[in-house]
């Protein structure tokens, strides 16, 4: 009798239980949809990355009424049967064959459903049409190299493509893995040495936001860069007017006897940053991955016989392990000289001359 | 008439006081306890990790940390709390219990178990020894990828003292493997048939065959990786026609049975507990035996859905996203048969079984979040962003330590012969649910609002502030909640109140004999009709007195 009246006393609480998790759940996703700022891969500005989220919102309502109905069972098991100081004596029900069947093919047939969902998007992601706009991407601890075959245009951190035409991206490394991600345009590709990723797209104009998502070492965090889509005719204009830079870019080279000009200290100072020098060589004697470079001016001469301070630095920079200094390892990039003009390395040597 | 309590003879021996007993002992019982405080003091030091981490993410910009440290930090955090914590204390509570469920004197290679216990600690002393070089601890996470790994970009000795350490912890946990299996197929008392195993013991069993048949593939990665570092081999480097994707194939190979070694034993303690506060059998024995099992094969065959962005043929692809979400179904049928238990009892809603309920919560999420990564085309955006490090918490924390917790509440009274206090357990049990909450479900926001893991510092205009304070704000919550915890085992050491043999009117042989019980387990061996022999002999005498009235 008393089961009875208990069972009458709480039936009800299924169903308001039910509605309650669902709000709590959807309640919580609610933040997505209000504030997803960039670069959220829910702001997609392609095709790929738009079938993405909208396979994830599919996938998030399957969950939420999963979770809901789960979840409200496991809630209306603790507030329906909680012992309130009656006896505890209860049927040994130990199985029942029925559901039990039921709520394993269940669950095996939405998996089918998500799989065939997922199936279709993977063969449209792998499907990259033959006119695409091809460019190279190589990660570098800790930057990425973005070049245009059959031009000499070479771009560092800022990678830009034609809007609203197939784009595609080969990927590589030259030496930790890294991880191509671009969360707007398209799901992460890693850069492995060895290997070419591909990843292709066609983006909506705009500036989208790019990061590194592989753990590659100390400035993992800081392996930002932009990708920006600019209406083809801006970008014909663009890359006309880089294929000029390049072909009056001359490159120093390794040559240790090419005169160099006059070298500006400021400007020596914003290329330090700017080639991502300060990554690993400090200016104030604190050590990072190479030796800090306080002092260095005086040092220079000392170092190597033979060697003024010039050609010491010039060497340092242009063939880095020549000579590694005792307790370091030689990872410093070793194509400064194919990066640098004459004058760069000038107002490089100029500065650290001060230092 | 009631029987009178049987006497207990004293069994002592020179040797077994004090701490040379502790030392050179082969008793199952001490070996466990020895394992569950290690772990337990692993698991403070994994979690003082997991603080300075979320200290220094509550803002932009470091504050705490260089990036050096902070990758060091990340790195010993997660080895530490898997191969220091998670699996030793898993097998330190399989250590005590098993030979007792199964009505065993101990286990069949008793100075093998000692030698287990005595490697993890030592693998444990040689991870943080780390800290005493000059270039520091490894820098690599606790997956250790090649190339970063090659001496090149990690020049610190640290990465081969973290190797090192795996290695004896693999030897460690190898042993403890096939102790478990030779003890639990040859050692069980009469009528105990396989269909009578309790499910803690079925999951250790299929746990050890997991580990015996993963761990040397680690070991192997491991080795090769030494070999790489110092003496001279190509295995990973490209250059020379090696790959570092093969690294990644052999490290997942065993790391995703790993996370059902650490899981299986969890679900083993849920599917002890609930039965016994709902005051009836567990719903579907054998599709829970079965469920085990399968998720014990399909384990092995899940791997490179940690490789989704590494450009796997389309074949391969298919393969694992299918076997992926194969592998989500018996972890679905489990969770009903859990709640099935429930529904139709009498619950108490004790310490135990709160953190059992809180498993059944938190791993429903975890198990959700993964079918997410499981699709392919979204992972490539969720892969390496805060969505996995929500994903891994919910399922390892959410479940296997709210699992860990729920034994360690229903078994202190066996193992001490005092029960925790309830009070504190409550305080405890909430403070630690509303913490873990609030550290890890925004993870799954900052990770759909694109932040990548393993990042140092973020920058302030992405709206990733705000989730990261409030997930520093549940890790205080999470760490004084364990403080609670602490408090509340003096209190009770202290208190001494005697909890009896069988204080929770349970099920299996452990509650047969004293708390604790003596050296030699039980006065004698009892013959086993049915999966629940305590509960019959208790029924059973209250019968007899019945009777006699």
């Amino acid at each position: 009798m008393g089961a009875r009246t208990q069972s009458a006393r709480y039936k009800h609480l299924l169903r308001p239980i039910t509605i309650i998790s669902s709000v709590m759940v959807l309640a919580l996703s609610a933040p997505l949809t209000a504030f997803a700022k960039p670069p959220s891969p829910l702001l997609p500005a392609t095709d790929s990355s738009r079938q993405i989220a909208n396979l994830f919102w599919i996938t998030l309502a399957i969950a939420v009424v999963v979770f809901a109905l789960v979840e409200g069972l496991l809630i209306y098991a603790i507030a329906r049967y909680r012992n309130r100081g009656k006896k505890d004596e209860v049927p040994q029900i130990d199985g029942n064959p029925t559901l039990e069947m039921m709520w394993t093919i269940v669950p095996a047939l939405i998996m089918v459903v998500l799989f065939t969902l997922a199936w279709r998007v993977l063969s449209f992601q792998h499907n990259a049409p033959p006119d695409a706009t091809t460019i190279e991407v190589t990660g570098h601890q800790w930057y990425w190299e973005f070049n245009y075959p059959d031009t000499e245009v070479t771009l560092q951190n800022e990678l830009v493509i034609p809007a609203n035409v197939p784009v595609l991206l080969e990927i590589s490394s030259t030496d930790v893995i890294h991880s191509f991600w671009v969360p707007q345009l398209e799901g992460k590709a890693d850069a492995i040495p060895g290997h070419t990723n591909i990843l292709w797209f066609e983006a909506d104009e705009g500036t989208y936001a790019g990061q590194c998502a592989e753990f590659c070492g100390r400035e993992h965090y800081a392996m930002l860069f932009d990708v920006k889509a600019l209406p083809p005719d801006e970008y014909d204009a663009w890359m006309q007017d880089q294929i000029d830079l390049a072909a009056q870019f001359q490159p120093i080279g390794t040559d240790m006897e090419t005169p160099l000009p006059a070298g500006d200290p400021a400007s020596g100072e914003a290329l330090f940053t700017e080639l991502g020098c300060n990554s690993c060589h400090t200016l104030d004697g604190s050590q990072l991955v190479g030796p800090s470079l306080l002092g260095v001016g005086e040092r220079a001469g000392t170092r190597i016989d033979g060697y003024d301070a010039q050609q010491y630095l010039r060497e340092s920079i242009l063939l880095p392990c020549d000579y590694v200094v005792e307790g370091f390892t030689c990872v410093m990039p070793q194509n400064f000289g194919e990066r640098l003009e004459a004058k760069d390395l000038a107002d490089l040597i100029a500065f650290l001359s001060e230092q | 008439m009631a029987t009178t309590a049987p006497t207990y003879p004293e069994v002592t021996s020179a040797g077994t006081r004090g701490l040379a007993g502790w030392i050179t002992t082969v008793d199952h019982k001490r070996i466990g306890l020895l394992y569950l405080f290690t772990a337990l003091a692993f698991f403070i030091l994994g979690g003082l990790l997991a603080l300075l981490i979320r200290t220094e993410l509550a803002l932009p910009g470091g504050q705490l940390l260089t990036a050096d440290q902070y990758a060091r930090t990340f790195t010993l955090h997660g080895t530490t709390m898997i191969f220091l914590f998670v699996i030793p204390i898993l097998t330190g509570l399989g250590n005590y219990l098993v030979p007792l469920q199964i009505g065993a004197r101990d286990m069949a290679f008793p100075r093998l178990n000692a030698l287990s216990y005595w490697l993890y600690l030592c693998g444990g002393l040689v991870l943080y020894s780390s800290y005493l070089l000059p270039l520091g601890p490894a820098e690599i996470g606790w997956t250790g990828y090649a190339p970063l790994t090659n001496p090149t970009y990690s020049p610190t000795p640290g990465v081969d003292l973290w190797a090192i350490s795996l290695i004896i912890l693999g030897a460690a946990s190898t042993m403890g493997a096939v102790n478990f299996i030779t003890t639990t197929l040859n050692m069980r008392a009469p009528g105990m048939t396989l269909w009578r195993l309790p499910l803690f013991t079925w999951s250790v069993l299929v746990m050890a065959f997991m580990v015996l048949l993963a761990t040397p593939m680690l070991t192997g990665a491991l080795a090769m990786q030494l070999a790489d570092r110092n003496l001279g081999t190509q295995f990973f480097v490209e250059a020379s026609g090696g790959d570092p994707i093969l690294w990644q194939h052999l490290f997942w190979f065993y790391s995703h049975p790993a996370v059902y070694i650490m899981i299986l034993p969890a679900m083993g303690v849920v599917s002890e507990v609930l039965p016994v506060f709902s005051r009836k059998p567990i719903f579907g024995y054998r599709a829970i035996v079965w469920s085990t099992v399968a998720i014990g094969v399909l384990g092995f065959a899940t791997w490179a859905h940690h490789m989704f962005t590494t450009g796997l043929s389309p074949m391969l692809e298919a393969f694992f996203i299918l076997s992926t979400m194969t592998i989500a179904v018996p972890t679905g049928v489990k969770m009903f048969n859990w709640i099935f238990t429930m529904i139709g009892g009498s619950l108490k809603l004790d310490s135990p079984l709160l953190f059992s309920i809180g498993f059944l919560s938190m791993f429903l999420i975890g198990g959700i979040s993964g079918v997410f990564q499981a699709i392919l085309p979204i992972d490539t955006q969720l892969h390496d962003t805060y969505w996995v490090v929500g994903h891994l918490h919910y399922v390892l924390f959410g479940g296997s330590v709210f699992g860990i917790f729920s034994g360690l509440y229903f078994w202190t009274p066996k193992m001490f012969g005092w029960k925790l206090g309830e009070r504190l357990g409550k305080v405890h049990f909430w403070l630690m649910f509303l913490g873990f909450n609030l550290t890890f479900f925004p993870m799954h926001i900052l990770g759909l609002l694109g932040m990548p893991r393993r990042y140092f510092d973020y920058p302030a205009d992405r709206g990733w502030t705000q989730y990261n304070q409030i997930s520093t704000l549940g890790a205080f919550m999470i760490a004084l909640s364990i403080l609670v915890f602490a408090v509340n085992f003096v209190v009770s050491a202290r208190r001494k109140e005697a909890a009896g043999d069988d204080p929770w009117e349970a099920n299996s042989l452990e509650w047969a004999t004293t708390s604790p019980p003596p050296v030699y387990n039980f006065l004698r061996i009892p013959t086993v009709e049915s999966l629940r022999p305590v509960r019959d002999a208790r029924l059973k005498l209250e019968q007899e007195s019945a009777g006699a009235d």
